[in-house]
């Protein structure tokens, strides 16, 4: 049961992080929705799902924070790219410093000894 | 690949089931949604072994929607913040032309911009306000202290003091307020801005007459008579008939081109209140006269004129004088003689007995 609620909360973390890591993710190279997931698996977040990832890749394109292309796979059907734009990238980069500063100052505020 | 027509089965059925659990979301974001999902899903479907179901890989399409949901789901606006940014963008390049026409304006009077000159005409607009609450308040004042709207207050002079005083009263309240309505919250001050447009709209309506150069002050005394004068056939209460030798004729029926009955006036209005519902002949045992063949309905429902056979047109019939005095002149002349005509035979009866008296006696 306690496991579940840990399950549970850091999923819930992570989706203010969604845009942040799918853009990292892609920052590196173009990907496809399904080949995504699997990179952010390998990456540790194991709780993230399909349809989150999808559902964000979507409202990034919406907000003009990547842009999309088709190649065709020798295995399957067609595949939809996503790449970064230059306003996704510089969402990237703000969204990083908001990160960096708020990651500081929770490790300050988590490290201070406590009282007690 | 013999597995390729039932897994597209699969995907649509998976897909038919995500969109009826998003069928909430704003349609924009729906059909964005939606219109890539089957590729992905088919994407996904292409990395599953044979044996694997979707739903296995990627959860009930319930879950599936929910998913979706909460992170593709923009943080919605409210309907309200929505509908006045929609409004907003549409009346955007017609405000923009305003401001510009209205800057060009202040800059034509030797002002700065339109917002110096609306900050100049701000005190004047704060009396005017002032000075219009004073008025409708002495016009209210007026109509219910003597039931007449239009009537002259300023025709005496405590009236003419009341209302100055009312007025420089109301002015000065008015300027307090608008003086201390420059620091109040922007709610406020749309109420209170809300409150002058009602008050204008409600000056035109009340005092519009004084502007259209009609004032209605002298016919406040017999206003109410001027109503009928206008409207004839709500004078019209009764119909006498007379023949050429004047005499009156009763039981009469008027028809109009078309054999319909002329049932104009109003029987209720008589004397002796009839009952509307009794025919001729009840009339006449309700006590009219015998040989009065009065009664203003017949068996038939029609008018039998005149309606009101013992009021004799007088003065009193009508309601109004001028009518009913023309209306008197022509049967009184030809009804004295026949009343004298038969007050004769009594006045002649009596010498005509006396001497049968004196013979007797």
């Amino acid at each position: 049961m306690h496991g579940t609620v840990v399950g549970v909360d850091r999923s819930q973390l992570l989706k203010g992080l969604l845009d942040i890591i799918v853009l990292r993710v892609l920052d590196d190279q173009d990907g496809y929705g399904y080949e995504i997931l699997g990179r952010l698996r390998k990456a540790g977040f194991d709780e993230l799902g399909d349809a989150s990832v999808y559902g964000t890749l979507r409202r990034l394109y919406r907000a003009g924070h990547l842009s999309t292309y088709v190649q065709p796979s020798e295995s399957g059907p067609h595949r939809k790219y996503y790449a970064l734009t230059e306003p996704g990238r510089k969402h990237l980069r703000q969204m990083r410093d908001a990160w960096e500063d708020v990651s500081a100052k929770m490790r300050t505020l988590l490290d201070a000894p406590t009282k007690g | 690949m013999t597995d390729v027509p039932s897994r597209t089965a699969e995907i649509d059925a998976y897909l038919v089931a995500v969109e009826r659990h998003l069928a909430d979301l704003p349609e924009a974001i729906r059909e964005d949604l939606m219109s890539d999902l089957d590729a992905h899903l088919a994407e996904v479907a292409a990395d599953l072994d044979a044996g694997t179901a979707l739903r296995d890989l990627l959860g009930s399409p319930e879950a599936y929607a929910r998913e979706l949901r909460e992170t593709a789901e923009v943080p919605r606006e409210r309907a309200g913040d929505r509908l006045r940014r929609g409004l907003r963008q549409t009346a955007e390049p017609l405000t923009r032309r305003l401001k510009d026409w209205a800057d060009k304006y202040a800059v034509s009077t030797g002002h700065a911009d339109a917002a110096e000159l609306r900050d100049r005409l701000r005190p004047g607009w704060w009396a005017l306000r002032g000075a219009l609450v004073a008025l409708v308040f002495l016009y209210l004042f007026a109509a219910a202290q003597f039931n007449a709207t239009g009537y002259n207050l300023l025709g005496s002079i405590p009236g003419t003091l009341l209302a100055i005083a009312l007025v420089l009263l109301c002015v000065w309240a008015s300027l307090r307020i608008g003086k201390k309505s420059l620091e109040w919250g922007r709610r406020r001050r749309l109420w209170t801005g809300a409150a002058g447009v009602a008050l204008v709209a409600y000056s035109f309506y009340a005092f519009g007459w004084s502007l259209s150069g009609v004032v209605p002050i002298g016919s406040v005394e017999n206003a109410s008579d001027d109503y009928y004068y206008d409207d004839p056939a709500s004078y019209l209460s009764d119909i006498y008939v007379y023949d050429e030798n004047g005499e009156p004729l009763t039981g009469v029926y008027l028809f109009d081109q078309n054999g319909d009955p002329i049932m104009i006036g109003d029987p209720w209005n008589c004397e002796p209140a009839m009952d509307p519902f009794a025919t001729a002949e009840e009339h006449r045992s309700q006590g009219a006269p015998e040989g009065d063949a009065s009664g203003a309905f017949d068996d038939l429902g029609y008018y039998q004129y005149p309606l009101c056979a013992d009021q004799a047109p007088d003065t009193t019939a009508g309601p109004s004088a001028t009518p009913s005095e023309s209306a008197t002149a022509t049967p009184g002349e030809t009804a004295t003689p026949a009343e004298d005509s038969t007050a004769t035979p009594e006045t002649t009866a009596t010498p005509s007995a006396t001497p049968e008296e004196t013979a007797t006696s």
